[in-house]
């Protein structure tokens, strides 16, 4: 199997720089099980599908629908293909193509959610009136990686500096509220469904 | 007389002070009975000092359903409320899911988190109110909560707190945006 060469970063490309916010972003859900992922009473994902609270919530990685697509959703990195390739890059970095089964195979994943990016990009949560107060905005910022140019980032900035710069009780109150709201913000908009293949224009991220 | 033995002790102060605890958001049910007065004033005869569970059949097998759900959820993921006896979980769970039960949902469902919290989903009417109740290993008021509610795609409260507090935001933020939504 090859490694699909259009996700790699490429020396032709440059950051995304027009506006995204009707595309769709997508996150792989690891279960193969629909009955585990999907709750027919709510007709909601499974919060537990969302995301693992254990990684890093300053940091949730998602992918752009387009190019990137259900052909590349199920692509699963071995250990030392992690460590070669997850790791974020230029959008013009030229990147050696992952190699089958040393560096990447692929589990037959099929489920993901998808949301536009305008229900996540600048949107507010306001714990003024909370015992611990809060104030945070989501941002979500295109960070190429050496395994897939489309990759993208959920980034939080609170009225007490960015998440992934705060430290001690501080940081576990924001992280704890921004988990939640996350949590909320996807159960309310996500859905499993295949979004429309929106493909970006070619001068959105090719260089001229 | 038997002896006392100290784990026995320590289970007596538990439960008595999960007691104490639940009288201190008792008084929030009443504030949540004239947030839902409309659709559930048969389920609120006359709630005056002590909490009377005299839920409708529905609600009922909500209920069930949901401290089955719950326990189930408990047993796949022991992890989760490490260090925590299964009574107070058990207690803690009921209380809460009691009292957003006093709404009479639609739908409502719960689901445990690795951080030791115990996640909401209910819905009514057109309310998507969205619940966190973290039980931790304490039975002062630091238990902690956060709700976030939309009524269709708007947001109208993000609120985090005790439980006591958080139910009382909940119940506050609902009648405003009737009373606006009447104006208009």
């Amino acid at each position: 199997m090859n490694y699909p060469l259009e996700i790699l970063p490429n020396e032709k490309f440059k950051r995304i720089d027009c506006n995204i916010e009707s595309y769709f972003l997508v996150r792989l859900i690891e279960s193969h099980n629909i009955d585990e992922i999907f709750n027919n009473d709510t007709q909601r994902i499974n919060i537990a599908h969302i995301f693992n609270p254990s990684e890093r919530i300053d940091d949730l990685s998602l992918s752009l629908w387009g190019i990137y697509n259900q052909n590349h959703i199920s692509l699963k990195f071995t250990n030392p293909g992690k460590d070669k390739y997850m790791e974020e890059c230029e959008p013009d970095e030229i990147v050696e193509a992952p190699q089958y089964e040393q560096d990447f195979s692929n589990d037959g994943a099929i489920y993901y959610w998808t949301a536009t990016v305008n229900k996540f990009h600048e949107v507010t949560f306001d714990y003024q009136r909370s015992n611990l107060p809060l104030k945070a905005k989501c941002f979500v910022k295109h960070t190429p990686m050496k395994w897939n140019f489309w990759h993208f980032s959920l980034r939080w900035i609170t009225d007490q500096g960015p998440l992934d710069q705060m430290q001690g009780n501080a940081r576990k109150n924001a992280a704890r509220k921004i988990g939640h709201s996350l949590r909320v913000l996807i159960s309310e908009f996500a859905r499993l469904s295949k979004p429309p293949d929106n493909i970006l224009p070619k001068e959105c991220y090719c260089k001229n | 007389m038997a002896k006392i033995t100290e784990g026995r002790l320590n289970e007596e102060i538990q439960q008595l002070s999960l007691k104490m605890y639940a009288l201190q958001v008792i008084h929030s049910i009443d504030k949540m009975a004239s947030f839902f007065q409309s659709s559930s004033s048969s389920l609120f005869p006359a709630i005056k000092g002590a909490w009377k569970n005299t839920p409708v059949d529905e609600t009922n097998r909500q209920f069930i359903s949901l401290e089955q759900s719950f326990l189930n959820q408990l047993k796949k993921h022991p992890a989760f409320f490490e260090g925590q006896t299964k009574y107070n979980l058990l207690e803690k769970m009921r209380l809460a899911t009691e009292i957003l039960l006093s709404c009479v949902p639609d739908k409502i469902s719960l689901q445990i988190t690795e951080e030791g919290s115990i996640f909401y989903t209910v819905f009514k009417n057109d309310l998507h109110i969205y619940f966190q109740h973290f039980l931790i290993d304490e039975f002062d008021q630091t238990d902690e909560c956060m709700v976030s509610v939309y009524k269709g795609e708007k947001k109208i409260l993000d609120y985090g707190g005790s439980l006591a507090d958080t139910i009382e935001e909940l119940s506050k933020s609902a009648p405003e945006l009737n009373a606006l939504l009447a104006i208009a």
